[in-house]
């Protein structure tokens, strides 16, 4: 029987890992890198096409896909940059958590599990904390343990949590497989036991909401910054943004429950703090990297708020504010040098006009005035701070241009950002708009 | 059949009075004892619950739980704590704080409406083990004390696994999966 394309996406990666943990050559293995990376974003972008039954294990729903064709992209282009950035001496292990990072990953939105999804995103942050450890430094050594022990919280919380889901849908489905199955859960989510439901929810939204660099355990996005550029920087928001997504499912579980807690109000609270969060310490002069991940805290607290916010438009903004961001940020990292470069990235992460940013924060206060104008005055603020605090207190690089080919990743996410912002094709628009329509 | 859950709820409340003692211990030596008693508590409530389903996959979890949480990861524990001369962690006020979250974690539990099969102290007590272990690695110091603190918290999952009815044996294989996060701080403490 020949695996369905959800699966190769998540097997390729990982057979790609242990080849490339084998693989001595230096300059062969940059490319077989580069070429996997390749391949993946290929079969992430035939998804769309692939009307396949549901398997047991993994689904496709519009927003995972949207997700893992994001994550490919990033990955191909982190791939691409990391010839120029990797790290000296051996890099089997560089490669290898490079790509068992796009595959957990990928595994993490496809799952049609609960239990199958925390797995994947715990597989995903151990693979960031041992990235961490590459440097061999003793800044490094401390940085990891940081993180080891915000997202291990993160994950004791979110396992618990996933137990007590189960618990809550048992009920409804009745004990089995089933009773763990996103896609079953969803619709039977009025038959769930409400009060377990609310516990489930509240250790689940902690723990994911960590992962997603929410406060308050926020602080292992930042000490990932000491892992190589392209592991730490580039390709490290695949997690976070796999985390909303299930924040955005838990929303519409909860959502459909009338004796559970409503669920939007506690994700907003967590949101907003990020984002007042970014929009402080932004100001602080701290290393570059460690600045531009909290400005990643602020971004996703917006995300999680238009998420909080509820209804297809606002989930339509969050999404787009996520894939927007991801872009941004991607090209941020990619941007060590250069004057132009740097002013244009600059320009689209601080959500200036012709990129895809502003659009998605105008859309995402516009909908907060909807819900109440109260709500625009902090988040307004802290969005304002941050972006203002971006355009001030970026540092100054070398003014020489990288050669093209060493910023060709960034231009790339840049373009992709623009086009968002200033273009937005009908049938991108339609792509997002069904994705909203079911995903909220 | 009601003897064996009995038994189980008892040894939940043993494993909840023996994460408090982690919590306040100071030195590694007698929080590492601690565990080890911890997960004898829970083999025998696993094997308990195994009786009282008669589920052939919670045997094989009792006898796995027993090997592997109460002899093997004491034993490499305390070769670590030999080799790398841990400082003392570990106070009276975390266990204050420790008696508070179980205060908190045992009303959140009380609301609920559960299935028959589900007994409210199962839960209560797997929910307040999985809380006491976050809160020994927030507060413990010594980094070996808070990986025990992530041991507990493990264990406080695995309690509640095996509790529910008809979780998947998959899933059951989650509370090992959590097990890679200490595994991993190990390797990080053991780094020159």
């Amino acid at each position: 029987m020949t695996p369905s394309l959800p699966t190769l996406l998540v097997l390729l990666p990982l057979a790609a890992a242990a080849a490339l943990a084998a693989l001595p050559r230096r300059d062969w293995s940059a490319w077989a890198n580069i070429g996997a990376a390749a391949l993946g974003l290929v079969l992430a972008c035939l998804l769309p096409f692939a009307a396949g039954t549901p398997g047991t294990w993994l689904a496709t729903g519009p927003a995972a896909m949207h997700l893992v064709i994001l994550s490919s992209f990033i990955g191909l282009a982190a791939a691409w940059f990391s010839r120029h950035a990797a790290p000296p001496g051996d890099l089997r292990r560089y490669h290898a958590l490079f790509q068992i990072l796009l595959g957990s990953a990928n595994l993490a939105v496809l799952a049609d599990n609960a239990a199958l999804t925390w797995a994947a995103l715990e597989a995903g942050a151990l693979a960031l904390v041992l990235a961490v450890l590459l440097p061999g430094t003793a800044a490094a050594k401390r940085a990891a343990w940081q993180m080891l022990l915000l997202a291990g919280a993160a994950l004791v919380l979110t396992a618990f949590g996933t137990l007590l889901l189960y618990l809550a849908a048992v009920p409804a489905l009745g004990p089995g497989l089933d009773a763990l199955r996103w896609s079953a859960i969803l619709p039977a989510a009025p038959r769930c036991d409400g009060t377990v439901l609310s516990l489930a929810f509240v250790l689940l939204l902690l723990g994911y909401g960590g992962l997603a660099g929410l406060a308050p355990l926020q602080g292992w996005l930042l000490a990932v910054q000491e892992a190589p550029v392209a592991l730490g920087g580039v390709l490290s928001g695949a997690v976070p943004g796999a985390a909303l997504l299930v924040i955005l499912r838990l929303r519409g579980v909860l959502d459909g429950n009338s004796q559970a807690v409503p669920p939007g109000g506690l994700i907003m609270v967590l949101g907003l703090a990020a984002v007042l969060l970014a929009g402080c310490g932004l100001w602080r002069a701290q290393p570059e990297r460690r600045w531009l991940a909290l400005s990643s805290v602020g971004q996703n607290g917006v995300v999680a708020f238009a998420f909080g916010l509820g209804g297809a438009a606002a989930t339509l903004a969050g999404l787009l504010h996520l894939t927007a961001h991801s872009l941004a940020k991607a090209a941020a990292f990619q941007a060590p040098q250069g004057r132009v470069t740097r002013w244009t990235t600059m320009a689209a992460l601080a959500g200036s006009p012709p990129f895809g940013l502003f659009g998605s924060l105008v859309l995402v206060l516009q909908q907060s005035a909807r819900h109440g104008l109260w709500l625009m005055v902090p988040l307004g603020a802290g969005v304002i701070a941050a972006g203002w605090a971006l355009l001030v207190r970026w540092p100054a690089a070398d003014p020489a241009e990288a050669g093209w080919s060493a910023s060709a990743g960034a231009w790339a996410c840049l373009a992709g950002a623009l086009l968002l912002g200033l273009a937005m094709p009908a049938a991108v628009a339609d792509w997002f708009l069904a994705m909203a329509a079911v995903a909220q | 059949m009601s003897g064996a859950l009995d038994l189980a709820h008892l040894l939940g409340g043993v494993m909840l009075v023996l994460a408090l003692l982690m919590l306040a211990q100071r030195r590694i030596e007698a929080v590492i004892g601690a565990y080890t008693l911890q997960s004898a508590a829970l083999a025998l409530a696993t094997a308990a619950q195994a009786w009282a389903q008669s589920e052939g996959a919670l045997w094989v979890a009792a006898i796995t739980v027993l090997g592997v949480q109460a002899v093997a990861i004491p034993r490499a524990l305390r070769h670590v704590a030999r080799e790398t001369q841990q400082p003392d962690g570990g106070s009276p006020a975390a266990m204050a704080l420790g008696v508070v979250a179980v205060v908190l974690a045992i009303l959140a539990v009380r609301g609920a409406a559960l299935p028959a099969s589900v007994a409210r102290e199962d839960l209560a007590a797997a929910l307040s083990v999985t809380v006491l272990g976050v809160l020994a690695v927030v507060t413990r110091r010594d980094r070996l004390g808070q990986m025990l603190g992530f041991l507990s918290a493990a264990s406080g999952c695995t309690l509640a696994a095996v509790s529910l009815p008809g979780l998947p044996g998959q899933v059951i294989l989650l509370g090992l999966a959590l097990l890679a996060i200490p595994a991993l701080g190990v390797l990080i403490v053991r780094l020159p």
